[in-house]
């Protein structure tokens, strides 16, 4: 069974369909790229899987279950994390707390436990496995800056380590690599390649092709809403019809 | 512990003490009885202060969770003969029935969720004004027995402090301590970054309920001892003009401060007491030390402390 399958999922807004009728399916285990031009939806899609809207028409099977009315915080309970093309992180609090931020589904249980009276699982424990996640992601040394303070880079940085707190079955990353130079987006490679291995499905956008073409396995392109190509990255870079919406305007 | 937290440390305990201390040096006197006021203000501004500084919740119709504990409360005490600490329980009951009343309004936000918190304050202080046989309208309800507690009945201004001081140190404990839980985590998070906090599994509309009902029980409390304390309420004292009082005490405070509450309450109350020769001109004065602390101080009088590390910063700069 594929971990994550999408039947005619569409969302329009108004007249205009943002996306339309995208099938398609994803393996446990797969680093999937999403490549299209401006405009061509991926964020909206992003958006639907992530419950941050709903779609207009079309179903999103995650795990084997329906999931596309639930909402946002119950999407992560299922095991679907994601950051943001546009970081949205908490300025006034210290990386550290950003990225325990993550783990807001266990910090709930514990506090239920707590009041049962079981095992405390504290705030601190959080804090030790956050302070590990952000080193794994490079951010040692920045634990205690708060996260208005960061450079760009970084922040995105704090939204990987924060979604990765919540332990997601399938990570969606709208262009992790933005606004980043060469070293640090290698850095992020090495990451995103290091998640399959510890239970991570990976789906991510980005316009950095080289990023793209040497860490996915697989690539969908998007173009206007639909679901244009769909093949490894030899396909794709092969494809005429990609050549046409896309690569070709940026070789 | 870092060097800061040990003085500020310090510093509240210092504080702690010479509010206690008060209550033996001031006995008997004015000064007492008006801080017993102002501390209970203080417990309805500090509930309203974590809807509206912890949570970004802009509630105008704070009045009426103080008006429905009181009423609450009251209504054991004089039908039921309970004592001091059931009232609480009842008043608490009470006000977070009201809370359930107001949570759908909490689907609006920003200044459209302000609107609908004030319509909600004036229809509760109608049904306040209106319901005499639960609340004896704007007459009032009289006659309402002095806290007991444990046995002890409390009377005269002295015990009555220490009892609101008493309510108001583990109100604010309590809130303390638990914006530094997982909780105060979550909520910073609501309202800092409301979308990193939904992709990071906070469910949004339940903490912002969540931070609704627990502001409600500090005023529910306060409406309890005020009427214990004065042992009258009357429903105008719930009124529109309450809330924005309480929401002013907030602002002037610090919005982003517990101990701001206090301190927003104790200017208030002062201006509305003291200045007797000019009582005409009460609110000119008030208005005008409202907007100069705002102009001074935007964050509030509890950014005290950090304005004057900023001037000191600033001369020793200049110096050099």
């Amino acid at each position: 069974m594929s971990l994550l399958e999408l039947t005619d999922l569409t969302r329009t807004f108004g007249s205009v369909a943002a996306v339309e009728g995208v099938e398609t399916t994803l393996e446990e285990g797969e680093i999937r790229g999403l490549i299209g031009p401006n405009g061509a939806g991926k964020t909206t899609l992003v958006n639907l899987l992530s419950g941050f809207l709903t779609p207009t028409r079309g179903h999103i099977v995650f795990g084997g279950e329906r999931i596309e009315r639930a909402p946002a915080h119950a999407r992560v309970e299922h095991g679907v994390g994601r950051t943001f093309q546009t970081p949205q992180v908490c300025a006034g609090l210290s990386t550290l707390d950003n990225i325990v931020l993550g783990s807001h589904r266990r910090l709930a249980a514990a506090r239920l436990r707590n009041l049962a009276g079981r095992r405390r699982t504290s705030l601190g424990a959080l804090r030790r496995e956050a302070a590990a996640v952000g080193g794994h992601v490079g951010l040692g040394d920045l634990l205690a800056t708060p996260a208005g303070a960061l450079s760009y880079g970084h922040v995105r940085l704090v939204e990987i380590a924060r979604a990765l707190m919540a332990k997601p079955r399938l990570l969606l990353l709208d262009e992790p690599v933005a606004g980043m130079n060469e070293a640090e987006s290698a850095e992020v490679a090495e990451i995103v390649r290091s998640l399959p291995a510890e239970g991570t499905t990976v789906l991510v956008i980005e316009h950095d092709m080289p990023f793209v073409m040497g860490l996915c396995s697989r690539i969908s392109v998007l173009d206007r809403g639909r679901l244009i190509a769909d093949g490894t990255p030899e396909q794709i870079q092969r494809d005429p019809h990609v050549e046409d919406v896309y690569l070709g305007s940026l070789a | 512990m870092s060097r800061r937290t040990v003085t500020r440390g310090a510093i509240g305990l210092a504080a702690l003490a010479g509010m206690y201390a008060l209550a033996p040096a001031y006995d008997g006197t004015f000064f007492l009885s008006f801080m017993v006021d102002v501390l209970i203000l203080g417990l309805a501004a500090l509930g309203l202060q974590h809807m509206v500084g912890d949570a970004g919740v802009l509630n105008l119709g704070q009045a009426a969770f103080f008006g429905l504990g009181a009423y609450g409360g009251v209504w054991t005490l004089q039908h039921w003969h309970w004592t001091t600490l059931p009232a609480f329980g009842a008043a608490i009951v009470v006000a977070l029935a009201g809370a359930v009343v107001m949570a759908p309004l909490l689907r609006l936000r920003g200044v459209y969720f302000a609107m609908a918190s004030f319509a909600f304050g004036a229809m509760m202080f109608e049904v306040f004004g209106q319901a005499v046989s639960l609340t004896g309208g704007e007459n009032g309800l009289f006659l309402i027995p002095p806290p007991k507690i444990f046995g002890h009945v409390l009377i005269g201004n002295r015990d009555s402090y220490l009892l609101v001081l008493s309510v108001g140190v583990v109100c604010y404990a309590a809130f303390a301590l638990l914006m530094r839980s997982g909780y105060g985590l979550s909520l910073h998070a609501v309202r800092q970054s409301e979308n990193g906090a939904r992709a990071s599994g906070v469910n949004v509309a339940r903490m912002r309920f969540i931070a609704l009902a627990l502001g409600v029980v500090p005023p529910a409390l306060a409406g309890v001892l005020y009427a214990q304390v004065h042992s009258i309420v009357q429903s105008t004292i719930f009124d529109f003009n309450q809330s924005v009082a309480l929401i002013t005490m907030v602002i002037v405070g610090g919005v982003a401060s517990r101990w701001g509450a206090f301190a927003g309450a104790l200017v208030a109350q002062y201006v509305a007491v003291y200045p007797q020769s000019i009582a005409q001109y009460r609110f000119l004065l008030y208005g005008g030390v409202v907007a100069l602390l705002m102009i001074v101080l935007p964050g509030g009088i509890a950014s005290v402390g950090r304005a004057l590390a900023g001037a000191r910063g600033a001369l020793v700069r200049t110096r050099i």
